[in-house]
């Protein structure tokens, strides 16, 4: 038990998901015009080891945590992602956030068994249905590489959804964005459900090349993050600019036993409203 | 400093309250890197150097007499100035910076003390003398006292060996007020 608001009291008002983020690694082969990480192929790693992700998904489990969310960096770059993955699934839902171009080689190839769990879901990026759109953002043939992933994954019975993420000046632009991506999902055999539209926000890289929305303290949804750089207030908390480790959404340095960063979480959100307001407004997936 | 100073906009969530009055000093600037040791460490730091059932004055003793021995020097130019405001003579101070060895603390509980910081604020600790002199200190403090005092003896050096170790600076009012006193100087 954590003092003042327990996390399913925060989870039925709505101010958590109940979702654990955990970054598994900083460094990606991508180089995205918007990653809040900064993350690239020369980072350092900054690796949570597989021990560390699976005792802090045992201990979500207990303290009351709902479903887990991996991301990074990119994860499949990650040697232990991929056989701690079923066991993180075997206890509670898990969302892997991946830019899939990882699973192209042979020797991926022969892992993707590994990931077909009922409790596994992977989520693809996909910014826009225009390839040289999601090409200006993270790289050129990047887009046909993650739209090969989705079939290939299909194939191994691996649950697939995409996101775009994207921020607009007008409404009407978002709502033209948010059709077409639907339509396009919908082509693909997508559920609508698994066609997620997510606020580029401006934090890390997104702040050198002038993209994203400004948003800053409680405007981030309130769903405890874990990084080897310490345990977050949100999973937008990590970031990196320009080599520097952000701070401003740091909650304690100690990541696990999971009750310590739980309690400072659980102790900060109070009975904000501004949490339920950004949680219902600014999803991460 | 030889850390980064968590500045006002950077400030992890947990610890803004010691940001509410802008930038704070540099203990806490380089605490802030991990918020869970700024937020028990400052209440803890708080309540051994505040107000206490110590007197300001032998709290001084304590502190600016373990600092000068341990050798840090933020520490010791710190707390010169604030024994001076707590009433400390200029010959006590110099006595506690190791400048000066006169016989100034003439009263029998502070002159047990002084000993008591000198044995226990050097590198090695003799476990026999300090076992002699803490018999002789229950002859002029009480029990609870002797608690108070060996915690603050004890939280100076650990504080000491932090501000060595980052290269925390003096400040520049305390520089400028340093340098002022020309009893100092000799």
């Amino acid at each position: 038990m954590v003092a003042g608001m327990t996390l399913e009291q925060a989870i039925e008002q709505g101010q958590t998901s109940g979702r654990l983020w955990l970054y598994s690694n900083y460094h990606c082969n991508l180089t995205c015009q918007y990653c809040l990480t900064s993350s690239g192929p020369t980072v350092p790693k900054n690796a949570l080891t597989g021990q560390q992700m699976l005792d802090a998904v045992r201990q979500a489990t207990q303290l009351g945590f709902q479903s887990i969310g991996l991301t990074g960096g990119e994860p499949f770059l990650h040697p232990e992602v991929w056989t701690v993955l079923p066991k993180m699934a075997d206890l509670l839902p898990v969302i892997v956030l991946s830019n899939g171009t990882m699973f192209h080689s042979s020797k991926n190839k022969s892992k993707l068994s590994n990931l077909c769990h009922p409790n596994l879901q992977i989520q693809i990026s996909i910014d826009s249905n225009t390839p040289l759109i999601h090409d200006r953002f993270r790289g050129e043939g990047t887009f046909r590489r993650a739209m090969e992933a989705i079939p290939l994954l299909r194939q191994h019975d691996i649950a697939v959804r995409v996101s775009s993420t994207r921020s607009f000046d007008r409404k009407e632009d978002a709502e033209k964005h948010s059709d077409a991506m639907m339509r396009w999902g919908i082509s693909l055999g997508l559920e609508p459900k698994d066609i997620v539209l997510r606020t580029m926000v401006q934090r890390g890289q997104a702040i050198n090349n002038d993209l994203g929305i400004e948003a800053c303290g409680t405007q981030f949804p309130a769903d405890l993050t874990l990084t080897r750089m310490g345990a977050y207030f949100s999973p937008f908390g990590p970031t990196v600019l320009n080599g520097t480790f952000q701070t401003d959404l740091l909650l304690t340095r100690t990541i696990l036993p999971l009750e310590k960063p739980l309690r400072v979480f659980l102790g900060l959100l109070g009975g904000s409203s501004e949490h339920q307001a950004a949680n219902q407004s600014a999803g991460f997936v | 400093m030889r850390v980064s100073r968590v500045t006002s906009d950077q400030v992890p969530l947990p610890i803004q309250s010691y940001y509410s009055t802008g930038q704070p000093g540099d203990l806490v600037s380089s605490l802030a890197h991990v918020p869970e040791v700024l937020s028990v460490a400052m209440p803890f730091i708080g309540q051994m150097f505040g107000p206490s059932s110590l007197s300001k004055r032998v709290q001084e003793i304590v502190v600016l007499g373990v600092s000068a021995l341990q050798g840090c020097q933020y520490c010791t130019d710190t707390h010169t100035v604030v024994a001076h405001q707590s009433g400390l003579t200029s010959t006590e101070i110099l006595v506690l910076r190791q400048v000066s060895n006169a016989d100034v603390f003439t009263n029998p509980g502070e002159a047990i003390l002084w000993q008591l910081v000198q044995a226990l604020g050097h590198g090695l600790v003799n476990s026999e003398v300090v076992g002699e002199i803490m018999t002789q200190m229950k002859q002029h403090w009480l029990e609870f006292e002797l608690v108070e005092i060996t915690m603050l003896i004890s939280t100076t050096i650990m504080l000491n060996r932090y501000c060595i170790a980052m290269d925390i600076p003096v400040s520049s009012a305390h520089k400028v007020w340093l340098k002022e006193q020309a009893w100092l100087q000799a």
